[in-house]
Order: structure tokens, then C-alpha cells, then sequence
């Protein structure tokens, strides 16, 4: 164990839209003397690192991608890199709905979500990192073919906001991007961050904290990506604050591992996760097009979100994660795959409520299990997705597709008239389907009352007087939509508090 | 790394999730030396899972045909998986499905 000499103000476990957020907002402190250190536990991977080969690019996801729920479920992917998820999603961006903001003021006391604070924090965030709808020469024939399809059913379409600048159009954007097109935190906030001051050290995956110290262990680098900048080992090091930025995944069983150190017995930690249950769906369209080129995500349809509880996108992923989406396999599985480029693809995220029992939990390593059950309700409201999207196929001139819980394996054409007896609750089994889930959420509740949440609404975990949470774990409830923005908001208005609490001399 | 009879075990099955690997050797070939850099690369608690799964599979299929599954014919393997989809212990339909999903992934990432 070494104990490094440096002693930080404030350290920041992980470099994802939280952490990285928290860094940018506490960059202005550090040329008047605020030392800052994040700790990212995923490699340093830059653009000239990304390379478009799915086998290769899986080493950014936790475990490959293949992390599972306990029941098998759900498959969720995580991004384990610096920048997290902003360096693998697609860079869309949504605000959370009115309705969700209002839930949190007034179920959950999180009163420092004004109007006026919400509406310019997001004017800031926006301008920063360049959120815009797409010009339409971004247009590919998948979301061209959506958008006609589902306004032919009298569905109303609406434009994704993307946060890209000189973007290539590669496609393939969940791999990360080869010219650093998509301005999320790997682009934006950290190199801001590191170019003022702020020091960031990686592959430094956390083994637990105390109220002041941080013990943490250098690993190996990984091929494709920056050397370390510390020796191997195993360091403790101290601050007088620690922002938990690790993830709703890891975030949760950090503070589990932790719980002896800091004295804590909240039951509450590590539940009411919340997930948004995933489907994308392919079908094959009558003739080859272009869905690898362009952007992948330009439209989507949220007229079903309040009644039944699900939104659909467009989408387009590449050929491995396509063959494993399509549910069942053999000879029907291989002839649909031999036409991937003729195929159309549709995303269907469902929202789940926050349940008690779903919940992250440590394993006897002190590793992050996420034991999770689908509501009953949100099983029906796939169902009715995908029979809106299978309807949607077919009116685009999709011929066939292999789509879960119906009774028929391969729909054609033929079918289009009886999806509704096709597709069945009874029918879908999440054992047998390809379920994932991106966007986690809580865990690390956020609530104005010590007995409800896990931390108050400065973000500050209650019983501690200088630990802090600022990633999409502390919200209270499903945001509903893609969470960037929302976990921005949040950290933003965290990494003030800590600066009005514990280094008040520093703000002018 | 796998063993050469479970390597042998696991063919059995994966010429069923993928039928193009059954007829053509160099295919199979480059197929599974892009699954075992995928099976490396998983922690360790997820390799010895899949590891068993392979086994328990290989095990059940004995019992269903009173073969060893390598020896089945591809219709022999088909029911057996077929029924495999409806097995009454949930675990290992997931199971299978997880195997399906890596099967499928290590095939359709491969460089052309």
C-alpha cells in the first residue's frame, strides 16, 4: 500500500457525464487553488483509440457488455472507460419531462429544481455541448422509412436533439467515435477540466472510502489506450470531499464495500433502481439500404409514454449486437442475418417504476449485483410496443421480421393484419428474449428526508459530512428518457452546494 | 481457455445457433478463435458459468437421446434445443439464451 503525498480537496470517483460534469463546474476553483483529482476505474481510450471493430470496442463496456441481471433478465450495458457512457451513447438529449421535475419537487423535497434554475442550467449545458436537431442531409433510410411509416398511421413524429459537432456519419456511434464527433464528457468537459488543472488518474478502480481517504488500486492498461500515468499498486489517498460519480451500477456497491468505514446503516442504499427495459427490434425492408451510414438516430414517438408507458426511436446497431437482438437462432435466425443490409430498426424503451426490491447489491468480493424484476405492467406495455412497431415495419414495406413474444417465429406481410393475436403477453418469457436495458437509474435515492433517501438534496449522503453522490443514481424516480441532461442538472447544482458548503473562501 | 472436449461440446452446440459453421471448417474455425478472445476477455465469474452451462447442456442432451451430443445428428440437436426453450428450470433457458447471444456476437463481429 502506498500513501500518495498529495492530499486533494476534492476527489471525483469516475469521469462519466456526473464526474465529469462536477470537474467542469469545479475547474473555475482550481486556478485559485482548489486541487482536484478524478479517478476513473475504465482505461483512457481517445479517439485515435476507437476503431469501429465491435470485438475490439466491446473492451469499453463492463465485462464486454455481458452484465446481467440476477434472474437472467435483463442484459445491461455499462460503459467502463473514461468519459463512461458518454463515450459509447449515441449522444441523444432530452430535458426530463415537466411531469418528472414536478414528481421530484413535490414527492421528494427536491425544491432546488426552480424554473428558472432548471431552464438556464439547460440553456448552459445545451450551448456547451452543442445539442441540435439533425439538418436532414443526416437522414438515412431507416429513419427516413420510420418517420413516413408511423406519420402514414397518423403517429406523430418528433426530432431527436443529438449533441454531435463534424460528425462523419460512421454509423456505428455506441462504439465510440473515431474523430470525437459526439460532445459529451470525453470531448468537452474533461479536456476543459485537465487543461485547467484538474487531475485525472485512470484504471484506478476504487476498493472503498472512508469520510477523508480513498483506497483505490492501479491496474494494468489495457491494449489500445493511453499508458498509466501512476505506477501498479495499491494507494490510499486523502480529501476533504469525495463525489461518488461511479454509476448507478457501481455507485451503490462502492458505498455498500464502504459502509463500515463511514459508519453507515441506511437500508435504503442500493434500492429503487429503475431501468428503462430495451427491445430493438429489426425487420427486413424490401430492398438494400443504407442504415450503417448516416445517423443512427434522428426520430421518435412519445404519444405512447403516459398511456402505455413506452417511447420508440429509431436506431441502428452494428452486425454482432443486430444477430443477438433478434431473438431465437438456427437456419430462419441466418437468413434474416444475411440480409442485414436491407434492414430496418426500431427501439423500443420502456419505463419502469422505482421498486424497493429492485435493488443493487454486493457479491462476497464486494462486486455490484443488480437483482431486478420487471413489473407486470411493463411486460404488457412491451407487448403493445411491439406490435406498434411491428405495425410500423410493415407500413414501411418491411417483408419479414423475427420479433419477441409472438407466437409465430418468422412474420411476413401475411401477418401484418393479426399482430395482435400474434404478439401475446403469454408469449413473451424474458428467459428466452434479448432484453437489455442502457440508462439505469437511482439507488442512491435522493430525498429532503434522512428516513426516505440515501442522500439529502445537496447530494450529500445523510450520516456522512463530506461524501457526495452526483450521478444518475440519486434520482428519486425514472426521468422517462435518455438521462444525460438530467444527470447534469443534477451535478451542477451538487458541485455548487459542495462549494458553498466546505470551500465557501473560494467563490468570489 | 476451453479444454478440447468441452471445446468439442461446445461446437455441438453453437453449429445449431449458427447453421453456416456446421458445413464449412475454415468458417468454424475463425469463428470460434474470435469466440475464445470474447470468453477470455469476460471475468472470471462469467467464463466459469458458461463453462458449466456447457456442461449441464451436454449432460441433459446424453439423457434426452442417450448420446453424447457431439455424436447427434444436427435434427437430433434441433429437438433437443427445442426443447431445451421450455426447460422447467428458468436458469438454464436464460442461461442458454446468454450462450445463444455470445455464440451469435463472436460469429456476426467478425471481420469480413
Amino acid at each position: 500500500m502506498t500513501f500518495m503525498q498529495n492530499q486533494y480537496d476534492i476527489i471525483i470517483i469516475g469521469s462519466g457525464v456526473g464526474g465529469g460534469t462536477v470537474a467542469d463546474e469545479l475547474r473555475q476553483y482550481v486556478k485559485k487553488g482548489l486541487k482536484v483529482l478524478i479517478l476513473e476505474g475504465g482505461a483512457y481510450r481517445k479517439k485515435e483509440h476507437f476503431n469501429q471493430n465491435e470485438r475490439d470496442m466491446s473492451s469499453i463496456f463492463f465485462n464486454k457488455g455481458a452484465f446481467f441481471s440476477k434472474n437472467m433478465h435483463i442484459g445491461l450495458a455499462a460503459a467502463k472507460t473514461v468519459g463512461g457512457s458518454s463515450a459509447v451513447y449515441t449522444g441523444v438529449s432530452f430535458r426530463p419531462p415537466a411531469s418528472v421535475v414536478q414528481k421530484w419537487k413535490t414527492e421528494f423535497g427536491l425544491d432546488f429544481l426552480t424554473d428558472e434554475f432548471v431552464e438556464n442550467t439547460f440553456l448552459d449545458i445545451e450551448k456547451k455541448i452543442n445539442v441540435h436537431e439533425l439538418p436532414d442531409s443526416f437522414i438515412n433510410d431507416n429513419n427516413r422509412l420510420f418517420k413516413q411509416a408511423a406519420e402514414k398511421l397518423g403517429i406523430t413524429v418528433k426530432n431527436l436533439k443529438i449533441n454531435i459537432k463534424n460528425c462523419q456519419q460512421q454509423g456505428f456511434c455506441n462504439l465510440g467515435c473515431t474523430v470525437g464527433a459526439k460532445q459529451g464528457t470525453l470531448e468537452v468537459q474533461l479536456p476543459d477540466a485537465i487543461n485547467d488543472g484538474v487531475e485525472l488518474i485512470y484504471n484506478a478502480w476504487v476498493e472503498s472510502i472512508g469520510e477523508n481517504t480513498v483506497k483505490f488500486d492501479i491496474r494494468e492498461a489495457p491494449e489500445m489506450s493511453e499508458p498509466n500515468v501512476e505506477k501498479e499498486g495499491s494507494y490510499e489517498i486523502g480529501a476533504k470531499v469525495i463525489v461518488l460519480a461511479g454509476g448507478v451500477m457501481q455507485t451503490p456497491a462502492l458505498v455498500q464495500r464502504s459502509e463500515h468505514k463511514l459508519k453507515l446503516k441506511n437500508k435504503l442504499v442500493g434500492r429503487y433502481v429503475t431501468l428503462h427495459p430495451v427491445f430493438n427490434l429489426n425487420a427486413v425492408y424490401q430492398k438494400t439500404i443504407t442504415n450503417y451510414e448516416g445517423f443512427p438516430k434522428a426520430y421518435y414517438i412519445d404519444e405512447f409514454s403516459d398511456g402505455e408507458g413506452y417511447y420508440l426511436e429509431t436506431s441502428f446497431y452494428y452486425p454482432g449486437i443486430t444477430s443477438k437482438n433478434i431473438p431465437g437462432y438456427g437456419k430462419i435466425h441466418s437468413e434474416i442475418m444475411k440480409k442485414y443490409d436491407q434492414m430496418m430498426s426500431i427501439l423500443i424503451l420502456s419505463h419502469d417504476p422505482s421498486e424497493y426490491h429492485n435493488r443493487i447489491l454486493i457479491d462476497k468480493k464486494g462486486q455490484a449485483v443488480l437483482d431486478y424484476a420487471i413489473h407486470p405492467e411493463v411486460k404488457k406495455s412491451l407487448i403493445k410496443a411491439i406490435r406498434k412497431a411491428a405495425t410500423i415495419f410493415f407500413s414501411a414495406g418491411c417483408t419479414e421480421m423475427i420479433v419477441p413474444g409472438s407466437q409465430k417465429y418468422l412474420l411476413t406481410k401475411m401477418d401484418s393484419d393479426r399482430l395482435y393475436s400474434l404478439i401475446t403477453n403469454s408469449k413473451l418469457i424474458f428467459e428466452q428474449t434479448p432484453l437489455s436495458s442502457a440508462h439505469p437509474q437511482g439507488g442512491m435515492r435522493m430525498h429532503k428526508d434522512a428516513a426516505s433517501g440515501v442522500v439529502d438534496t445537496n447530494g450529500k449522503i445523510w450520516g456522512t459530512s463530506s461524501v457526495y453522490v452526483a450521478d444518475a443514481s440519486v434520482f428519486p424516480s425514472s426521468t422517462k428518457v435518455n438521462p444525460y441532461e438530467t444527470i447534469m442538472l443534477l451535478a451542477t447544482h451538487i458541485s455548487r452546494q459542495i462549494m458553498k458548503t466546505h470551500f465557501q473562501s473560494l467563490i468570489s | 481457455m476451453f479444454s478440447d472436449s468441452l471445446k468439442t461440446r461446445y461446437l455441438a452446440i453453437a453449429e445449431i445457433i449458427i447453421p453456416d459453421i456446421a458445413e464449412n471448417t475454415a468458417l468454424q474455425i475463425a469463428f470460434f478463435t474470435n469466440f475464445t478472445i470474447f470468453f477470455d476477455s469476460l471475468d472470471k465469474d462469467s467464463s466459469s458459468k458458461i463453462e458449466l452451462l456447457i456442461k449441464v447442456l451436454s449432460i441433459l442432451a446424453f439423457f434426452y437421446q442417450f448420446k453424447q451430443i457431439e455424436k447427434q445428428s444436427i435434427e437430433q440437436r434441433i429437438l433437443f434445443f427445442d426443447k431445451i426453450q421450455h426447460f422447467p428450470i428458468a436458469k438454464i433457458v436464460a442461461g442458454f439464451t446468454g450462450l445463444r447471444s455470445l455464440t451469435l456476437m463472436s460469429f456476426y463481429s467478425m471481420q469480413d
